[in-house]
């Protein structure tokens, strides 16, 4: 109970120091907060490119040639059709393409038509049809850019030897879909062959396998499937299968979150810094206080608990601060105004739901972090204090 | 010497910002439990719109102006990006250093990830 009593003193030590708590508590959310939000920010992606990798395809072929990837001619698609194993496959046009006087980047993708999706939760208004020419879905942030709505007309934005039309925006992705939908342009494969004027091609080719048979179908695709001109010309097919991806983007998200935390290790160590010319290091009240709680026979390691109590309160106040503006600030405001600056693309204004995602874990540990920062940077001077004779402490 | 003592300020202060510090510790608590419950809708619309378009988007960039392998690795295949074709050099592109995410390893190590030789992979 003793001890209860000392540590409750840290409390009032807060509030003797009001500025000095503020100042604090500021260091801890000044580090504490960026951090969060490309922790949370990293998490939400990283959520979406697993689904994105569950949900694609088994393996994406595409055509080699000089040992680089090139597109792939149209029958390839019945090439690989043919091959055992093989449940479907589906011929994919991605590519770059900027609108407007502004000058906006968008990336169309142009799928070709087979099954019916349902697209019900993604998608506001339609999707294209199957002989539906120039029938756009156009994604979230590009139709907020362009003052695009389901209905709106757009002015032909392309070239092609055979003419151009005018397109319909018949559907908007919503802005829950997944980050990449922002700046996307979906239309039917033959409507994004005529936007790059080029026909019989495709940028890939996907495939989907039987259970089971994906290595096989791989190696067989690999084997059987290129081309050889009159001219000698030789393409070949490139395959990347989902597994490959997935171990890449594993390891990669350990590499790169390593580096993440260690810039932000670094960022905390500076923080010690800050937090120790806040704490009262050449604050003489602060010295005085201490000199007289030993002159009234307070014992060193009992004005250390009162200062660890004290760090305790404030960083628990600086943390819970953090993830609460980092929270309301992302999801509240949808990042508004720092979402663009972690991910290229986006506006100030993001026209996509921010994918974000704070995970306990993380969050526990570098509050934890921030502990030992505070205590780190105003311990030492308390130590100092408390080991010198009250006399000198009180002058 | 003016010493302000605990007295002078008062017990309600002191239970006051106590009371403050565990709300707010608590609504802290209270929005990561909230995050970390599965957000159905979204799920179900990233689901679909993978579906559509058999797989889209692997990095943090929202379109392939600057770098196509922070937009999706599988879209870049094995060819790098013209910074690096310039430099010769791995890892030379500018949006890969700058970029806090995970971005796909660069151009040497994907003649590892699919060309294996076809008697390797028949066993």
């Amino acid at each position: 109970m003793v001890w209860l009593e000392i540590g409750r003193t840290g409390l009032t030590a807060l509030l003797l120091h009001p500025w000095r708590s503020v100042a604090t508590t500021a260091c801890v959310v000044a580090v504490l907060a960026p951090y969060l939000t490309g922790l949370g920010i990293s998490g939400g992606l990283s959520r979406q490119a697993e689904e994105s990798l569950r949900f694609g395809a088994d393996l994406y072929v595409t055509g080699r040639q000089f040992g680089r990837g090139v597109p792939l001619p149209l029958d390839a698609v019945e090439k690989i059709a043919a091959i055992a194993g093989v449940a479907e496959v589906v011929p994919r046009i991605v590519g770059p393409i900027v609108l407007g006087r502004e000058r906006h980047s968008a990336v169309v993708v142009g799928v070709a038509p087979g099954k019916m999706w349902d697209v019900s939760d993604c998608i506001e208004g339609r999707l294209f049809r199957d002989g539906g020419a120039n029938e756009l879905v156009v994604g979230s942030a590009l139709a907020a850019r362009l003052k695009l709505k389901v209905g709106s007309r757009l002015p032909p934005f392309y070239r092609n030897r055979r003419g151009e039309r005018v397109s319909e925006v018949v559907g908007i992705f919503t802005p829950d879909a997944p980050l990449w939908q922002a700046n996307l342009i979906c239309a039917s494969f033959d409507t994004a062959a005529t936007l790059f004027d080029q026909q019989g091609l495709a940028t890939e080719v996907l495939v989907y396998c039987r259970v089971g048979e994906r290595e096989h179908v791989a190696g067989s695709i690999r084997r059987q499937v290129e081309w050889t001109d009159d001219g000698g010309r030789r393409l070949g097919a490139r395959v990347n299968s989902r597994d490959d991806f997935e171990s890449l983007w594993a390891s990669a998200a350990m590499h790169r979150d390593g580096v993440f935390h260690l810039h932000c290790v670094l960022a905390c160590s500076v923080a010690v810094l800050a937090v120790f010319v806040t704490s009262g290091f050449g604050s003489s009240e602060r010295r005085r206080e201490v000199g007289i709680l030993k002159a009234i026979g307070w014992q060193t390691d009992e004005i250390l608990l009162r200062g660890t109590v004290e760090s305790l309160l404030l960083t628990l106040a600086g943390a819970s601060l953090s993830v609460l503006l980092v929270w309301g600030w992302l999801r509240a405001f949808n990042g508004y105004g720092i979402a663009s600056l972690f991910l290229p693309g986006l506006d100030a204004r993001p026209g996509v739901d921010v994918p974000f995602r704070l995970v306990p874990v993380p969050v526990l540990l570098s509050a934890m972090l921030s502990w030992v920062v505070v205590t780190s940077g105003s311990l030492y001077a308390t130590w100092r204090t408390a080991t010198t004779a009250p006399v000198e402490a009180m002058r | 010497m003016n010493v302000r003592t605990p007295s002078n300020r008062g017990l309600p202060m002191e239970s006051a910002f106590l009371a403050m510090v565990v709300v707010a510790s608590l609504a802290a608590a209270l929005v990561l439990a909230l995050d970390s419950i599965g957000d159905e809708a979204r799920q179900r619309s990233s689901r679909q719109f993978q579906s559509l378009l058999g797989g889209l988007g692997m990095g943090s960039h929202a379109d392939l102006s600057r770098c196509p392998w922070l937009f999706d690795a599988r879209l870049a295949g094995d060819q790098p990006p013209a910074l690096e074709d310039a430099s010769n050099e791995p890892d030379g592109c500018p949006w890969h250093a700058m970029s806090i995410f995970p971005a796909p390893e660069s151009y040497p190590s994907y003649p590892d990830l699919g060309e294996r030789a076809p008697d390797a992979v028949d066993q």
